[in-house]
């Protein structure tokens, strides 16, 4: 096992540290109190070619590694978790086009998502149906050379921003989970609008929305795979890109832990900085081993994937270390920012330092792209099935 | 139009006062885990480089003289888009002489030249002593543009912004020349594209072994450390505000700031 970066994977963190600095950091704080959606880091990853980083070449995309795509994440993590999660829903978005897609289906949408001129999004919780997604009440049914959806898809990440939604709907309800299919539902399909938009916690920045389909009608050609691949590719999305949820969580966390570093060795009492007390000290000893293992673990579930699960085949390590790695950087996040602002006593429960936010954004990853209690059920059925 | 961009790997100079240490001993600054960076100004001159092959052509060869770990700093000018990169590689780290190091920049010049523009930044971001431009057009022969924001051609005539104390003037000057670049909004240097950044890593860089230079036998460093500075407050009584004002006065005039 390798441990140390490539020059190029180093160029791609320096890079998306000058993004984050630049473009994302002086108005993270702002996006957060307003809870607008920043079109203008979706503009600075256009600019960068930022979406084209998992796009494969030969459909005009860079196609680096995956553990590159989350070192990018984490770099911009560190200043703001809205910015980092707005990139990896775009893979999340588009993953199931091209694990699950035709040929067709992958000339038509991925340059686009390369691009950025297409913003994706992945709908595939329902009010019924969260953790237990295999509960999905969506109905999707033939009629001709149409699939007519209705139903209502809740926290769609990207909802009423993105151009075009991967969909998960029931074709077949006898047959619980190998009745699930995939569709395309580009946004200005008639019948398809958007619900509720969330006032949310954390990454408020980052748009989640209700998605309400009524008899919205999607030509057969945008049905992903066969009838009854949905949950399949539902899964092996998720495998592929819980580690980008790790990497935002390990990013949230390096970037409270820095600013607590700093603080430390500028604040006095006692007539002394901080840093001179040895409980402080513990608290950072501990925050920055904990970091480390969430980041090594990240960074071997990524190289994992990237070496097993090419051109979409399915390992059982796969499915164990991306659970194994979100879980350990969510928690790891939780953990570290609510120590940050420990360590800043008062100062960091005030809007005027980073921290603050960071905690509140640090819960989603505990939550999104299944629930840390998920991710053990997950991890302990690979060792048990 | 052929040209060369000159660049200097060094210490970030963006790091925290806290991170910056020296090594009285060895005379120089404690690298540590700081991250090593192309000298800002440097930086600024690849961009203004850049900038004019792309309104007009021509292509850019950037060039570096240290220690293998240089080839970062290549490395990167290629992803901002230079053509070319050629380390002039170095066993042990270049000193301080400024002098050695032009003349080292000028024969690797000489050797993949003629440049029609040679560019440089105003001073290197470590040691800021500004030499190195001006001894490699003395040594090339070339007259020297110092001070440059932009550049731009009208017909075949070429005219250089540059700042002086008064202000702003422009040049026009004809190449073959060397120039000096000073930093200015338009010339911010760009953040290199992802699919830049993968090109960047596939192309070759020459690299040519200068070995290592013996000491400098005009310029030595006899000391180096950090300055300190002391703060001191202190309240001044008074009952009405004009008392105040007068003993300010009183205060500046003895410690000699009026
Ligand atoms: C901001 C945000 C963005 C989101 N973005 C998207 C998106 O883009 N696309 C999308 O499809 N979904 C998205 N989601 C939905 C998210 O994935 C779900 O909220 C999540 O999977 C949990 O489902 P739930 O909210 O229904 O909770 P529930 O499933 O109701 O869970 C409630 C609690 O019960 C626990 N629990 C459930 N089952 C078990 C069990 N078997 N054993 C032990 N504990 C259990 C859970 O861990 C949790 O603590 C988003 C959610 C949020 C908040």
């Amino acid at each position: 096992m390798q441990f140390g970066l490539t020059q190029e994977q180093e160029m791609f963190r320096q890079m998306a540290a000058d993004v984050a600095k630049t473009a994302i950091a002086p108005k993270a704080a702002e996006v957060d109190q307003t809870g607008e959606f920043p079109w203008h880091v979706v503009d600075a990853y256009r600019q960068q070619d930022i979406y084209s980083l998992t796009v494969p070449e030969e459909y005009g995309g860079a196609g680096v590694d995956l553990l590159t795509f989350c070192i990018v994440v984490e770099e911009i993590a560190k200043v703001d978790a809205t910015a980092a999660i707005i990139l990896a829903v775009q893979e999340l978005g588009l993953l199931p086009i091209l694990l699950g897609g035709s040929e067709e289906q992958k000339r038509k949408y991925l340059p686009g998502f390369g691009s950025g001129e297409l913003i994706a999004a992945f709908g595939l919780t329902e009010p019924e149906a969260g953790s237990d997604v295999s509960s999905l009440k969506m109905k999707a049914v033939r009629k001709g050379d149409k699939y007519v959806l209705n139903g209502t898809k809740v926290f769609i990440t990207n909802g009423g921003i993105a151009d075009v939604y991967s969909i998960f709907a029931v074709t077949d309800s006898e047959a619980k989970h190998r009745g699930i299919s995939a569709f395309i539902v580009e946004k200005d399909t008639p019948g398809f609008s958007i619900g509720k938009i969330e006032d949310k916690m954390g990454i408020r920045g980052s748009q989640t929305a209700e998605l309400i389909f009524e008899n919205c009608e999607v030509p057969v050609e945008n049905l992903i795979g066969q009838e009854g691949d949905g949950f399949k590719l539902a899964m092996m999305t998720l495998d592929r890109t819980r580690p980008g949820v790790a990497a935002q969580a390990v990013g949230i966390a390096q970037g409270a832990f820095d600013y607590a570093v700093q603080y430390v060795q500028d604040r006095k009492q006692f007539g002394k900085p901080l840093a001179a007390f040895q409980g402080l000290q513990f608290m950072l000893a501990d925050m920055a081993t904990q970091i480390e293992s969430a980041r090594q673990l990240l960074y071997k579930a990524a190289s994992l994937i990237e070496a097993e699960g090419k051109d979409g085949k399915i390992s059982p390590y796969i499915n164990r270390y991306a659970a194994m790695a979100k879980l350990h950087a969510a928690e790891t996040a939780m953990k570290v920012t609510t120590d940050a602002v420990q360590i800043l006593g008062g100062y960091g429960y005030i809007k005027d330092h980073p921290v603050e936010r960071m905690m509140r954004d640090a819960k989603i990853t505990q939550i999104y792209e299944g629930t840390s209690q998920i991710q053990k059920i997950v991890i302990a059925r690979s060792y048990l099935d | 139009m052929k040209i060369a961009v000159c660049i200097k790997q060094i210490m970030d100079p963006e790091i925290s006062p806290r991170d910056f240490k020296i090594d009285a001993d060895a005379k120089n600054a404690v690298l540590g885990k700081n991250p090593l960076v192309i000298s800002t100004f440097d930086e600024n001159a690849l961009e203004v480089a850049l900038q004019y092959v792309e309104k007009n052509s021509g292509e850019i060869t950037v060039f570096t003289y240290g220690v293998a770990k240089s080839e970062d700093a290549l490395r990167k000018a290629l992803a901002m888009k230079a053509d070319n990169a050629v380390l002039l590689e170095s066993t042990k780290e270049a000193g301080w002489d400024s002098y050695q190091t032009g003349k080292v920049l000028a024969e690797g010049l000489k050797k993949h030249g003629p440049f029609d523009l040679v560019f440089f930044g105003r001073q290197a971001g470590d040691s800021d002593a500004g030499i190195v431009g001006a001894v490699v057009a003395e040594e090339l022969g070339l007259p020297l543009v110092s001070f440059v924001t932009t550049i731009n051609q009208k017909d075949d005539k070429v005219f250089f912004d540059r700042v002086t104390d008064e202000g702003r003037e422009r040049v026009e000057a004809s190449p073959p020349l060397a120039v000096t670049v000073t930093n200015d909004e338009g010339n911010t240097p760009r953040i290199p594209k992802v699919k830049d950044i993968m090109m960047a890593n596939r192309k070759q860089i020459s690299k040519e072994s200068v070995g290592e230079l013996p000491a400098s036998d005009f310029m030595e460093i006899i000391s180096l450390d950090i300055p300190s500075s002391d703060v001191v407050c202190e309240f001044l009584d008074g009952n009405e505000p004009a008392d105040k004002v007068n003993r300010l006065v009183e205060k500046l005039k003895e410690s000699k700031v009026l």
